[in-house]
């Protein structure tokens, strides 16, 4: 977080999530403190705290569950805004006018921005384009500019990580003040377990994507990780067509035997020694493509290991996330019935 | 004067017994019949094959209505056949004020089609009436195949539209239209073939250039033989402003076509005597260019390494990126986490699920990359080697491809200077059933109108279409670009970064102080 903060990223200081998951958790605190701080207490006067707490805990883990939503949903295409498509000549009518109107504020017509805005918006709405396109519209120099920009209706997803990760820190000190730390029972030990191992877990995470990327950079030389994915795949490929070509000729055939035969249909680095043989008895063109596919094989594999660095986390933090909602899903039917 | 609603002879009759199209070679005459043909109906594509647009079409207009906005990426060339257009220009100290009024057999919008500059006035209609509109690509063969007609076009862009041209050009915008006239009256176009070289290094400068069409470098040569490219030019940007401040200029270097070349040129004793009476232009002049000459400075008498353009940079901008280009999408490799949501967000847009951007790109210093994705260039390259009417402009610029017209003749990947167009096999839903069928969620009662009808965006591609001139070409593939999410609420892949580490740019804006606000005049941009 200190990273984020330093460098200002999306899920930084700057975001509103930061200020009210902070705000909401200090008030948690204080009233915590106010009631003497017997966090996870269930004395009666206690009831009304561990219940509000609970249920905010519980509504900051839905809303952290709904990044993973969000993202879910533009990866396969079924968010509704998928069925808000404006065809063509609409969106040509649209920027027409809207250009139309840039002319005119620029014009006699002399618009102030207000002015400007209250227009543009009632051009997107004529053309049914208000659940499509925004309009901004700025002062410049050379006049007031108006410009259409996508109305990303339910937000980018760098915003929704921003409040996932605002509100995972919020829902850890929830957590803390409505258990208290407590392991007396098995449910509220797998509760607290699970709630640190995914918190905890998230915290490396957003140490790891906020620093992970330069140090991934720097650790691209020649090729970058895209690079020598696509180089990787394509001296595999052609390592294995010349070779198959030499091996259906003529003197090849002995020297591909079926363990080197396996290793290239895999697209798998050769061994030391069977990079040996190949060298040893292959024409040139078959061993110049070897010695590619090894040396870009082996920056693709340095590359996709250094990228698991930073991207390993989730293996753990997804997979207990999902374990520990269902778990609070079990926790509250359980509060609720007894 | 021909009505819209007339027969359809006697339309063809009128436009090609229009002044405009007399004597011209029978070659374009046809041509032009055959267009008007198609859209009035008497010529028709085979029933199996595309409908693409006709390249030209009779317009009707109304009273006060827009035919095009000032500012709107045109690229229709138009005719009046009957009643008047306005063209109405805005901005400037006047705000708005009335450039002219085309009569029939008068026409506009040549410099747009020309040098894909955005329509440098509103042209609205007075009374009812309707216009012969031509689009680009066959106004511009026209214009270059038949020398009548460029002859006849020059000389009213000449009397008319350079006025307008020369406005657009940021050093001249603040000067009065009396006096921008008056310097119009001295203008000379001016024509070069690829290669030839325009002035050449130290030669003192003696004309102000407007580049109309085509693209220009300017070579410093070095005292040891090595050279350098300074700039390139291309169409609608301006160079010589320097000589208005500097007393004795000259040329830092050779100049030479990189294309056919259309220029304006402007004597700059003319020039000179109209700014001076102007002083803000002199201060902006003064201040631009006193910038540039610094930095120009720098590069050409310094040559210290930390201060010249860097290879990546020169090759980037130049050679690569910004020749032509308009705002590159960019990845800041600081906040990149290579999760792939970018390429894999393009996939779920589109019903062929093939991304149209590739991260491959091109590295930029350590920081950034440029990827692989359409630049919706100024100057479209693509646009103008397409000959079956499959790329269009949005009045934006955005350049869209149309599926259905494409026959994969991959005419665009020779054009695109970027290599960010792909030829793929065409998109047939039957061959995808799993693709296009309803999602398992869209079966939800009530609830699963939300996610989507579930109906196949295109039917089966036929395997032919004609093209201009009515030669059978067999669809060898269908290309794609990035679209920009054309219609969509959104850019996927910049809406699903988690880190916004993706974003467009301009290009120059990734070097920093180096080029600042400046780069664009000493890359290729002076209006």
């Amino acid at each position: 977080m200190a990273a984020g903060v330093a460098s200002g990223r999306s899920y930084g200081w700057r975001s509103v999530h930061c200020w009210v998951a902070f705000a909401v958790a200090a008030a948690a605190i204080g009233w915590g403190i106010a009631q003497g701080a017997r966090f996870g207490s269930r004395d009666p006067d206690q009831v009304v705290y561990l219940l509000t707490t609970g249920w905010v805990a519980t509504a900051a883990f839905a809303f952290l569950a709904f990044y993973a939503a969000r993202k879910a949903a533009h990866r396969s295409g079924w968010s509704p805004e998928f069925k808000r498509r404006l065809p063509l000549a609409q969106l040509e009518k649209v920027q027409s006018a809207l250009q139309g109107l840039e002319n005119e504020a620029r014009g006699a017509a002399l618009l102030t921005v207000k002015a400007a805005k209250r227009r543009a918006t009632l051009i997107l709405k004529e053309h049914g384009a208000s659940r499509v396109l925004r309009v901004r519209v700025d002062n410049t120099p050379d006049g007031v500019r108006v410009t259409a920009l996508p109305a990303n209706a339910i937000g980018r997803l760098s915003s929704w990580l921003a409040a996932h990760v605002w509100w995972g820190v919020a829902a850890a000190i929830l957590v803390f003040c409505h258990g208290g730390g407590r392991t007396g029972s098995t449910m509220g030990l797998w509760l607290n377990v699970l709630s640190a191992l995914v918190i905890g877990s998230g915290i490396v995470g957003i140490l790891l994507w906020t620093w992970g990327p330069r140090w991934l950079t720097r650790q691209e030389r020649e090729l970058s990780v895209e690079q020598a994915l696509a180089y990787d795949e394509h001296y595999a490929r052609r390592l294995r067509e010349a070779a198959q070509a030499w091996a259906d000729g003529d003197g090849g055939g002995g020297a591909i035997d079926a363990d080197l035969r396996r290793t290239l249909e895999a697209g798998d680095l050769l061994s030391t020694s069977q990079l040996t043989a190949l060298m040893a008895a292959a024409p040139a063109e078959v061993q110049i493509l070897a010695q590619q596919r090894q040396r870009v094989g082996a920056e693709w594999r340095r590359l996709r290991a250094a990228r698991g660095r930073i991207t390993t986390w989730r293996i753990v933090h997804v997979p207990l996330s999902i374990a520990l909602l269902a778990l609070v899903v079990v926790h509250i039917w359980g509060v609720c019935s007894y | 004067m021909v009505d819209a609603q007339a027969p359809p002879q006697k339309i063809l009759g009128a436009v090609l017994g229009l002044g405009l199209f007399e004597g011209l070679d029978d070659d374009v005459r046809d041509e032009l019949a055959y267009e008007l043909g198609l859209s009035l109906g008497t010529v028709a594509l085979a029933a199996d094959k595309p409908q693409r647009p006709a390249y030209a079409e009779v317009r009707a207009f109304e009273d006060g209505e827009a035919l095009v906005h000032q500012g709107d990426a045109s690229t229709w060339f138009c005719v009046v056949l009957r009643g008047s257009v306005q063209s109405v220009v805005f901005g400037g100290a006047e705000g708005e004020r009335e450039h002219r009024v085309y009569q029939p057999g008068e026409w506009f919008g040549e410099t747009s089609a020309l040098s894909h500059h955005p329509a440098l006035s509103t042209c609205r209609g007075v009374g009812s009436g309707a216009v012969l509109a031509i689009e680009q690509r066959l106004f511009r063969r026209f214009y270059g195949d038949d020398e009548d007609f460029q002859e006849r076009i020059d000389e009213v862009y000449k009397k008319d539209h350079l006025a307008l041209h020369l406005l657009a050009a940021t050093f001249l915008r603040d000067l009065d239209p009396k006096s921008v006239l008056r310097v119009t009256e001295q203008a000379e176009l001016v024509r070069l073939e690829a290669d030839d070289e325009l002035f050449d290094q130290d030669d003192d400068v003696e004309r102000f250039y407007l580049v109309r069409s085509g693209a220009l470098k300017v070579v410093h040569t070095n005292d040891d033989g090595g050279s350098r490219v300074l700039a390139f030019y291309r169409g609608n940007s301006s160079f010589g402003e320097h000589s208005l401040v500097m007393q004795g200029a000259t040329w830092p270097g050779a100049a030479i076509a990189e294309t056919e070349v259309d220029l304006v040129a402007l004597p700059i004793a003319v020039l000179k005597r109209v700014a001076i009476a102007h002083e803000r232009t002199m201060t902006r002049a003064g201040n631009l260019l006193l910038a540039e000459a610094a930095e120009l400075a720098g590069q050409i008498h310094d040559q210290a390494p930390e201060q010249a353009p860097g290879r990546d940079e020169v090759h980037v901008m130049v050679d690569r990126q910004s020749f032509k280009g308009g705002e590159a999408l960019v990845i800041e490799l600081d906040k990149c986490v290579r999760c792939n949501v970018c390429v894999e967000s393009c996939v779920a847009v589109h019903d062929d699920r093939i991304p149209r951007i590739s991260k491959m790109g091109t590295r930029v210093a350590q920081e950034h990359t440029l990827l692989t994705a359409c630049y919706h260039c100024d100057i479209p390259g693509c646009m103008d080697k397409c000959g079956y009417g499959a790329i269009r402009r949005t009045p934006q610029g955005q350049i869209q491809f149309e599926y259905d017209n494409c026959v994969g003749c991959a005419q665009c990947i020779d054009g695109c200077p970027y290599g960010v167009i792909r030829l793929v096999e065409p998109f047939d839903p039957g061959a995808n059933r799993e693709a296009f069928d309803r999602h398992w969620l869209t079966s939800i009662p009530f609830f699963g109108r939300l996610f989507g009808s579930g109906t196949p965006a295109k039917g089966t591609p036929p395997t032919e279409v004609t093209n201009v001139g009515g030669e059978d070409k067999p669809v060898g593939g269908k290309t794609i670009k990035c679209d920009l999410c054309a219609g969509l609420p959104f850019e996927a892949c910049v809406y699903n970064c988690p880190t916004a580490a993706i974003g467009r740019r301009a290009p120059e804006t990734l070097f920093g102080n180096r080029v600042g606000t400046h780069g664009g005049a000493m890359f290729g941009g002076g209006a």
